[in-house]
């Protein structure tokens, strides 16, 4: 388990230099949507559901490298939307590696075998590919034949082109402890990705399917059963121990909602990923003029079923920092993980 | 609007100053009706002190309750407008609050791992012994009310063995004899007395301003409301 070591070793010389500096609050990863637009109708998706002239809205490079300066987090992982269907999607990458940020490139892999040849390896892009089961469950979750069969050609390929490659799993209602065990299995021993991302789906009202998410106790039900085979300790995710412990209610966590920001064509979306409550011109006022303290597990209703990383791997690193115990914890599991690049 | 400030225990109130005891634990809702009975009020106060389940809360910080659970009962809720004139009177006296849920239990929660599972089951920023009871012989009457509760234990503290069996402020004197020879459960008792102070100076100054909030707010005439709000 465990995040690579010099993107470890960044955040937590950037925490620290928050803290030296007073700082209450401050952001670690920034979650960048340059578009909404997308070639999937994923059945727990609730970011597509805008009209059409909202859909067809981009953020330019300079947009995005901007937004990247202003909020200053060590780490960026570009979601949307697809990602790809930016036409420039490569410009973009390009700009945040040049500024040394940590960049996840989270993508459907539809068009990744089209993109690898723009773009180029480096220690700071991760391709992080969105892969909810095996074939037969992926395909039914993403709504279309075949996604799957390109989802692992794209990281075999990226693989082969000397990227790191890591993925992206939500875990529904229906995908099953075994299945994503399988996954699992399947990712480390014969894909091979230098790491993975699990998160259970987060209850978006607009989804065009609301039975496939779980509720709180069913996650952590699930999680605990997931993370109770044999083979886990060898899994490596991109978490924090602790978070993976939050995940099988061994601990007690609150979001941390203004750890990951959000900047959208509409403006910074207030107050998280998940949630819109509106939004705001600059990073600046999103984090001085939200009232953080209404949002989080027990004070918002929208919050009941959240357990999604955008909100507690902020709070899970934030305590690992802290807690000399918790470092060390969280320094063993990281030197498991490869560094793919030097 | 008459406003009446109940706490359960005579250390809570004496604390609060204007508040009168009602007791503790499910006695507390006779003695709120002995209250009730003797002084009409036309809205009511709760509070006093809780233990933490919200993990990122400390001593001292104020939870408002919007919500009151205990299990197996159905969910009650303050009016909406009380609430909110109470949100705005803190939020501009500058007081750090956060506006969530409240857990009522039998008996006091003393282990962290216990605390862990009832904020995973319930979202509950605090744990009491009273609130549920009391807010349920208010809604009863129709009497507006609210709730505010001041954190002593943080969810990351074990309480001392000896409290785990406290239901009255009666036990206490009982419970401090035991813990006399019990050395190794001095340093929690120490941790608790080192928070009260500011947990008492905290749940003064909510008192105060929650009070004044439910004296003016605006009285809406509504159902007993169920679920999550």
């Amino acid at each position: 388990m465990g995040i690579p070591t010099s993107q470890a070793l960044a955040v937590a010389t950037y925490i620290l230099r928050q803290r030296l500096k007073g700082r209450k609050r401050y952001p670690l990863v920034l979650m960048l949507e340059p578009l909404w637009r997308c070639n999937l109708e994923c059945a727990g998706c609730g970011k597509i559901q805008h009209p059409d002239h909202i859909l067809d809205m981009r953020l330019t490079p300079e947009e995005c490298w901007a937004a990247a300066e202003e909020c200053g987090a060590p780490v960026v992982s570009i979601a949307g939307g697809e990602p790809l269907i930016h036409p420039e999607i490569d410009r973009i990458v390009e700009g945040l590696v040049e500024r040394k940020k940590y960049v996840y490139l989270c993508t459907n892999a539809i068009l990744l075998e089209r993109w690898l040849p723009k773009l180029k390896p480096s220690k700071y892009l991760t391709i992080s590919v969105h892969l909810d089961g095996l074939r037969e469950l992926h395909d039914a979750m993403v709504d279309r034949k075949g996604v799957f069969d390109k989802a692992v050609a794209g990281i075999r390929e990226a693989k082969r082109r000397g990227f790191r490659v890591s993925t992206n799993t939500t875990v529904y209602a229906d995908s099953s402890p075994d299945q994503m065990r399988e996954l699992f299995n399947f990712l480390m021993d014969d894909l091979r990705v230098d790491g993975m991302m699990v998160s259970p789906g987060y209850d978006y009202p607009k989804a065009p399917n609301q039975s496939v998410f779980l509720r709180r106790p069913e996650m952590i039900a699930t999680f605990r059963k997931i993370l109770s085979f044999p083979e886990a300790k060898r899994w490596r995710f991109f978490h924090t121990p602790a978070f993976l412990e939050f995940l099988q209610g061994k601990r007690a966590m609150q979001c941390t909602a203004w750890g990951n920001p959000t900047r959208t064509v509409l403006g910074w979306q207030r107050p998280c990923y998940l949630i819109s409550d509106g939004y705001v011109k600059s990073f600046a006022e999103l984090i001085d003029d939200t009232e953080w303290d209404r949002y989080g597990y027990g004070r918002d209703a929208r919050c009941t079923n959240c357990m999604a990383h955008c909100g507690y791997e902020a709070t899970a690193v934030r305590e690992t920092i802290a807690s000399p115990l918790e470092g060390i914890r969280a320094a063993i599991s990281t030197i498991g993980a490869r560094e793919s690049h030097a | 609007m008459t406003v009446l400030i109940v706490a359960p225990t005579e250390r809570e109130a004496r604390s609060i100053r204007r508040a009168r005891s009602c007791g503790a634990g499910a006695a507390a809702r006779d003695g709120l009706a002995r209250l009730l009975d003797a002084e009409r009020p036309s809205a009511v106060l709760i509070a006093g002190w809780c233990g933490g389940l919200d993990p990122s809360l400390a001593s001292g910080d104020l939870i408002l309750s919007r919500l009151v659970v205990a299990p197996g009962n159905p969910e009650l809720l303050p009016r909406p407008l009380i609430l909110d004139a109470a949100r705005r009177e803190l939020r501009r006296r500058r007081l750090r609050f956060v506006s969530s849920r409240l857990l009522t239990a039998e008996r006091p929660v003393a282990r962290r791992s216990a605390k862990v599972d009832l904020w995973n089951e319930f979202g509950a920023a605090g744990v009491d012994m009273e609130t549920y009871y009391l807010a349920a012989e208010l809604e009863a009457r129709r009497i507006p009310w609210l709730a505010v509760r001041v954190v002593l234990d943080p969810a990351g503290w074990d309480l001392p063995d000896s409290l785990a069996s406290w239901t009255a402020e009666g036990d206490e004197r009982a419970a401090i004899r035991r813990a006399v020879l019990r050395p190794w459960e001095w340093l929690g008792y120490a941790r608790l007395a080192l928070a009260l102070p500011k947990a008492e100076r905290s749940l003064r100054r909510a008192a105060a301003f929650a009070s004044r909030a439910l004296a003016t707010a605006p009285v809406e005439e509504l159902p007993v409301v169920i679920g999550d709000g």
